[in-house]
């Protein structure tokens, strides 16, 4: 079995220094020197030698790979920190608008230019009506706003009661029924027209009795205050 | 100022020198084992010739690169080597190992002995041909004295352990296919 193995790797052995012995043939030099003096075509262009070539050509190449890389990084560094500010937006406006309610943002961004000066008035105008829009521009990046619009939504704060309001207030839980609906003109209008009525019901004179003969005026007049003193 | 132009004169001087290599001392250097690695693969003289003649027109074409090359044997050789595997694709040297076997032989030897020393030859040939191709490959070109086992990778794509790896299966492989 030895010997078998042996002989193998000794046939091995031979084979490949037979493989190193072989000899070029005779005049193989000089046929390829004479070839070289012809002369030779330029070599295709391939895209391939870019990456293969020269010192030169491997030093561009990997400065601008290196270059296309950092720009690479430098995109996708400011593409997330606007993303980042993105997300962060929304949580301030919705604090904004907890704070102070400001009207409502308007869906376009509009270049206004103050009106003429004949149209103006002394104090600053906040009106449109009073502003000339020249153009207008569609706003993309509402998303702040959107999200604001999903936000859930809070009762407006309490305000403080005017002076009036507060008077008001006093008045309905202390006055009188009448002085309070003397804040009615309808009502105070009403009373007043009552009271008068009161006033000539109680002091209008006794409807006049009805007239009788002439001489029995005077003794029906006296019999009653005589039926009186006898009662009494 | 004078230094960055005694630096520029060198650099240009350097550059000449390097942009006209030597042709005719390249094909003197390495024509010899150019020629061996094509014959290692393609099994035919008159092939292996035009692979190396092959070898430096591409050379000549390409003589300005030759300044960014540092180890211009390995260079060549690989060069050699894929010239080789692509006319191996057009022809099949299978057909040329009877004839391949009766050149390798050494011409002292007595006709009888010859003759059996080319029937074990051609036996190894064709075993090495259904070896796996790395492992082929590797052993062909262990078979230069001229290459070390880091050139040899450096041709094959290889480490130089890998490259280790590679010979010692592959006289394993060649081993049992003989037996059998």
């Amino acid at each position: 079995m030895e010997l078998e193995h042996r002989n193998h790797d000794d046939a091995i052995d031979k084979t490949l220094a037979a493989l190193k012995r072989a000899a070029p043939p005779e005049g193989m030099e000089a046929r390829i020197l004479q070839r070289l003096q012809q002369p030779v075509p330029a070599a295709p262009f391939r895209w391939s030698d870019l990456l293969t070539g020269s010192a030169l050509a491997v030093a561009w190449w990997r400065g601008a790979l290196s270059g296309a890389v950092t720009a690479m990084l430098l995109v996708g560094t400011l593409l997330l920190a606007q993303h980042g500010l993105r997300a962060r937006q929304p949580l301030v406006s919705q604090i904004a608008s907890t704070r102070a309610p400001a009207p409502a943002a308007l869906p376009v961004s509009a270049s206004l230019q103050p009106a003429p000066a004949s149209a103006s008035h002394a104090s600053p105008c906040a009106s449109r009506e009073m502003l000339h829009v020249t153009h207008s521009v569609p706003v993309y990046r509402s998303e702040p706003m959107h999200s604001a619009s999903f936000a859930p939504s809070h009762p407006a704060p309490v305000l403080p009661l005017t002076a009036q309001e507060r008077a008001l207030v006093r008045l309905v839980q202390t006055a009188d029924p009448k002085l309070l609906a003397a804040l009615s003109p309808e009502t105070q209008a009403r009373v007043d027209a009552q009271e008068a009525d009161n006033y000539n019901k109680f002091f209008a004179p006794a409807p006049a009795p009805p007239q009788p003969a002439d001489n029995a005026s005077p003794t029906n007049t006296q019999q009653p205050a005589q039926q009186q003193g006898e009662q009494i | 100022m004078d230094a960055i132009g005694e630096r520029s004169l060198q650099w240009f001087v350097a550059e000449r020198v390097v942009e006209e290599p030597d042709l005719a001392a390249l094909v003197q250097d390495y024509s010899g084992l150019l020629y061996r690695v094509a014959l290692s693969l393609l099994h035919n003289p008159a092939e292996a010739e035009d692979v190396v003649q092959d070898v430096f027109l591409r050379v000549l074409q390409r003589k300005r690169e030759l300044a960014a090359i540092v180890e211009l044997r390995p260079w060549l050789v690989r060069i050699a080597w894929n010239l080789a595997l692509d006319r191996r694709r057009r022809i099949r040297p299978e057909q040329m190992d009877e004839v391949f076997a009766e050149g390798l032989i050494a011409a002292d030897l007595p006709a009888d002995e010859a003759l059996a020393e080319a029937g074990r030859i051609r036996q190894v040939l064709a075993a090495m041909e259904r070896l796996p191709q790395r492992e082929r490959q590797a052993l062909l070109l262990s078979a230069m004295d001229e290459l070390s086992t880091v050139e040899i990778g450096a041709v094959l794509g290889r480490s130089e352990s890998s490259v280790r790896s590679l010979l010692f299966r592959a006289r394993n492989h060649l081993r049992r296919r003989l037996e059998d």
